[in-house]
């Protein structure tokens, strides 16, 4: 299964846990050497299952990335950044809010094809003490529009069901969701290519971040991304 | 005072504070409004609870391209303090823009006006362990590690050196300027110093690189007898993490 639907696999919570706080999706580093792809969270890696997902820029050019399983199974994969620049940017993305799958031909092991990079408050990891932003953290949703604080709705006890993220693609395509507690879902999809100014503003998700996206709901096409990094959004 | 060098005062000892991890660099959010300048660490400039009274952010709005900054340090204990907020644009200053996207968890953030327009003039970005949270959410601390110096190069790992409780001398970081300066620091236990300086229209890829850094990034880089950088490292690496 090649996880291009994951965000959306989500949104109707086959895979979404509803928490002590906000929505926190489950990730265990998952290879598939056969299949060639490679998925982890970074904000849960460590902690769910001693796993590891690292990228780095060897020069300016090249970059590798490694994936390890539980088990110490491993797969590292290149790219080159002047070659693929959207997956260079997706590198240098990576946060704590970040799920990344990577991809690579199974047939020519080693050659980085892809990089797909979430960032969402559903892959923070777990806090342990008291937050205060309860009264602040829930997702906003009307038609054409939807907005949230990351950090704030995931830690944010009184909404168990709600998530706000947005996806990019190596290639460009992107994607943004969020779902509040009641169940209702707002998505809109756009491309780096037509928007560059979008995929500037996914990259930078953080848990600093207040998202807000507005779409023409009969399309799904985003019309705006906004990010607002604020301190006033951490924990 | 103007804390353009606020870095290099750092660098002196003269305001780090050598905590109970590694090094913690006090920097409470200040806003000065008649001279044209605010700044403050992120992770000590947020309001606790219901109180918004202190806050720094940026926001970009991809509709029409604006920028648009704010900062309040309104103090409860002495019912005062100073706000600010400026703006500019994508298109007229896209470093600018660049800095508020990179804005994270480990940022210390400068940012100068004129007064007289309320025109952003720069800002400065600071990514280092030594702004990194106090707290670790309860979760136990991540590996630890140390400042590596050498001849010509420095390098290590943002929360492996912030929350390693032996080496409280520590930290590393890099800023970048909308201007186009970046720098490059790194202390270690024994108080030895290593930067390298280097400019965005010169190194495109190295201002790429020091907005990047965060609280899951390994950090390294080179330089030579000018004290101009040659390479920055950078790595993302989930285990890593507080």
């Amino acid at each position: 299964m090649r996880f291009s639907k994951l965000l959306l696999t989500l949104a109707l919570a086959g895979f979404s846990v509803s928490s002590v706080a906000g929505v926190k999706q489950y990730v265990v580093t998952t290879i598939s050497w056969t299949e060639g792809w490679a998925y982890s969270a970074m904000g849960e890696a460590r902690f769910n299952d001693r796993s590891s997902l690292f990228c780095q820029f060897f020069d300016e050019v090249t970059i590798g990335c490694v994936a390890t399983s539980a088990a110490g199974y491993s797969v590292s994969c290149r790219a080159n950044a002047v070659a693929m620049p959207g997956f260079a940017r997706n590198v240098r993305a990576m946060n704590s809010a970040s799920f990344v799958a990577l991809y690579w031909d199974p047939a020519h092991q080693g050659t980085c094809t892809d990089m797909h990079l979430i960032q969402g408050s559903q892959f923070l990891p777990d806090p342990d003490f008291y937050v205060p932003y309860a009264k602040y953290g829930t997702i906003y949703i009307s038609p054409g529009v939807a907005a949230g604080v990351l950090s704030a709705v995931r830690y944010n006890n009184a909404n168990p069901n709600e998530f706000i993220s947005c996806e990019i693609q190596a290639n460009g395509y992107m994607a943004c969701m969020a779902r509040d507690n009641a169940g209702t879902v707002a998505a809109c999809h756009a491309t780096e290519a037509e928007n560059p100014s979008f995929a500037d503003a996914v990259r930078s998700i953080n848990e600093l971040s207040r998202v807000i996206f507005h779409f023409d709901p009969a399309s799904g096409v985003c019309s705006s991304i906004d990010v607002y990094q604020s301190s006033h959004h951490l924990l | 005072m103007r804390p353009a060098k606020i870095l290099l005062i750092l660098v002196c000892g003269a305001f780090s504070a050598a905590g109970i991890a590694g090094t913690r660099q006090e920097f409470t959010l200040t806003v000065r409004p008649a001279e044209g300048w605010a700044g403050g660490a992120m992770t000590q400039a947020r309001s606790l609870g219901f109180f918004r009274g202190r806050n720094l952010g940026c926001e970009i709005s991809n509709r029409d391209g604006t920028v648009n900054c704010v900062a309040a340090d309104y103090d409860p204990a002495v019912n005062g303090g100073d706000a600010m907020q400026c703006a500019t644009s994508v298109a007229a200053f896209p470093s600018f823009a660049k800095n508020v996207r990179a804005i994270n968890n480990a940022s210390a953030v400068l940012l100068y006006f004129d007064p007289a327009t309320g025109i952003c003039t720069d800002l400065v970005l600071i990514q280092g362990s030594q702004f990194l949270s106090d707290q670790l959410h309860g979760l136990p601390a991540p590996a630890k590690s140390n400042i590596v110096i050498g001849s010509g190069y420095a390098r290590g790992f943002l929360s492996g050196v912030r929350y390693n409780d032996t080496n409280p001398n520590e930290f590393i970081s890099c800023d970048v300027h909308a201007t186009g300066l970046v720098h490059c620091v790194a202390r270690d236990n024994a108080g030895s110093v290593a930067e390298c300086f280097t400019t965005e229209s010169a190194n495109p890829s190295f201002a790429e690189a020091a907005r990047a850094i965060d609280a899951i990034s390994y950090v390294g880089f080179v330089f030579g007898s000018t004290g101009v950088c040659s390479k920055l490292f950078l790595r993302k690496d989930a285990s890593s993490l507080p």
